[in-house]
C-alpha cells in the first residue's frame, strides 16, 4: 500500500477505533450500580408547604439508561456522518463506497430516531414497563446503525 | 513518476496534497471525536460508579434527548443524515 493510503487508513482507523469503543460502552449496561441524586429529571421532587422535600415518582434509573445510551448512540451516527461529509472529496477519492455505506444507513437511523421520540412520548405520558420495551428495543436498533455508520469508515490495515 | 516533477522531501506534490487533506480531514474531526469520548466517558461512570448521577447531569442528559426528539417529532433530520448525490 502506498504511503497516502497508509496515512488516510491511520486517519480513519482512529476515528473508527474511537467510534466502536463508545459503541462497545452501549453494550455494558447492565452493570448499572449507580443512583439518581433526588431533583433531577428522572428522580422528579416537589417540595411541601413545611419546606420537606418528597419524590414525586420513583427516582426511574431505567429511563436515565435507555436515554443516555440513545444520546450516545445519536453522538455516534452523527460523529461519521459529519466525518464523511466533511471531507466528502476525499473520502470519494479513498473509496465511493465510504458514502455509499453510510448513505445506507442514514435514513435507517432517521427513521429509528423519529420512533423513538414517539416511544419516549408514549413512556412519558404512560411509564409502563411495556413502553419503556419498545425504547429498549430501538436502542438496540440504533446502536446497531451507529455501528454499521463506524464499519463504513476504512480500518487501519 | 515523472522525473520533472517538484519534490519536497522527498515527496512528490499530488502525494503531498493528499497528505495533507488527510490532516485536515483528522482535525476536522476532531471535535466531534472528542465529545463522543466525553459522552462515553460519562456514560460509563454514570453506570459503574456506585455513586450518584447528579441531578445537573440528569437534567443535561433529559435535555438533549428532548431536543433530538422535538426535532423529530416535527419531521426535521439532522443535516448530515440527509442522503445527498454522489460527488462527480
Amino acid at each position: 500500500m502506498n504511503r497516502k493510503l497508509r496515512i488516510a487508513n491511520w486517519v480513519l482507523g482512529e476515528l473508527a477505533l474511537c467510534l466502536v469503543l463508545a459503541l462497545a460502552t452501549l453494550t455494558l449496561m447492565t452493570g448499572c450500580k449507580a443512583t439518581l441524586e433526588p431533583g433531577g429529571a428522572y428522580a422528579p421532587v416537589v417540595t411541601n408547604l413545611d419546606g420537606t422535600i418528597t419524590p414525586s415518582a420513583r427516582a426511574n434509573i431505567e429511563f436515565y439508561a435507555v436515554d443516555s445510551g440513545f444520546a450516545l448512540a445519536v453522538a455516534m451516527m452523527d460523529t461519521a456522518d459529519t466525518f464523511e461529509k466533511n471531507n466528502r472529496l476525499f473520502l470519494w477519492k479513498l473509496s465511493p463506497e465510504i458514502k455509499r455505506g453510510l448513505d445506507r444507513v442514514r435514513p435507517k437511523a432517521s427513521e429509528v430516531v423519529r420512533r423513538y421520540a414517539l416511544a419516549r412520548k408514549a413512556y412519558e405520558e404512560n411509564p409502563v414497563p411495556a413502553n419503556l420495551g419498545v425504547m429498549q428495543t430501538l436502542l438496540e436498533e440504533m446502536k446497531s446503525l451507529a455501528a454499521a455508520g463506524a464499519a463504513a469508515l476504512p480500518t487501519t490495515n | 513518476m515523472s522525473k520533472n516533477s517538484t519534490k519536497t522531501f522527498g515527496i512528490d506534490a499530488k502525494t503531498l496534497g493528499l497528505i495533507l487533506q488527510g490532516i485536515k480531514a483528522a482535525i476536522a474531526a476532531a471535535p466531534g471525536v472528542v465529545e463522543v469520548v466525553v459522552r462515553a466517558k460519562e456514560f460509563i461512570a454514570s453506570l459503574f460508579s456506585a455513586g450518584v448521577i447528579s441531578k445537573e447531569q440528569q437534567d443535561r442528559v433529559h435535555g438533549h434527548v428532548d431536543e433530538i426528539c422535538r426535532a423529530a417529532i416535527r419531521g426535521e433530520e439532522f443535516p448530515r443524515w440527509v442522503v445527498e448525490a454522489d460527488p462527480e
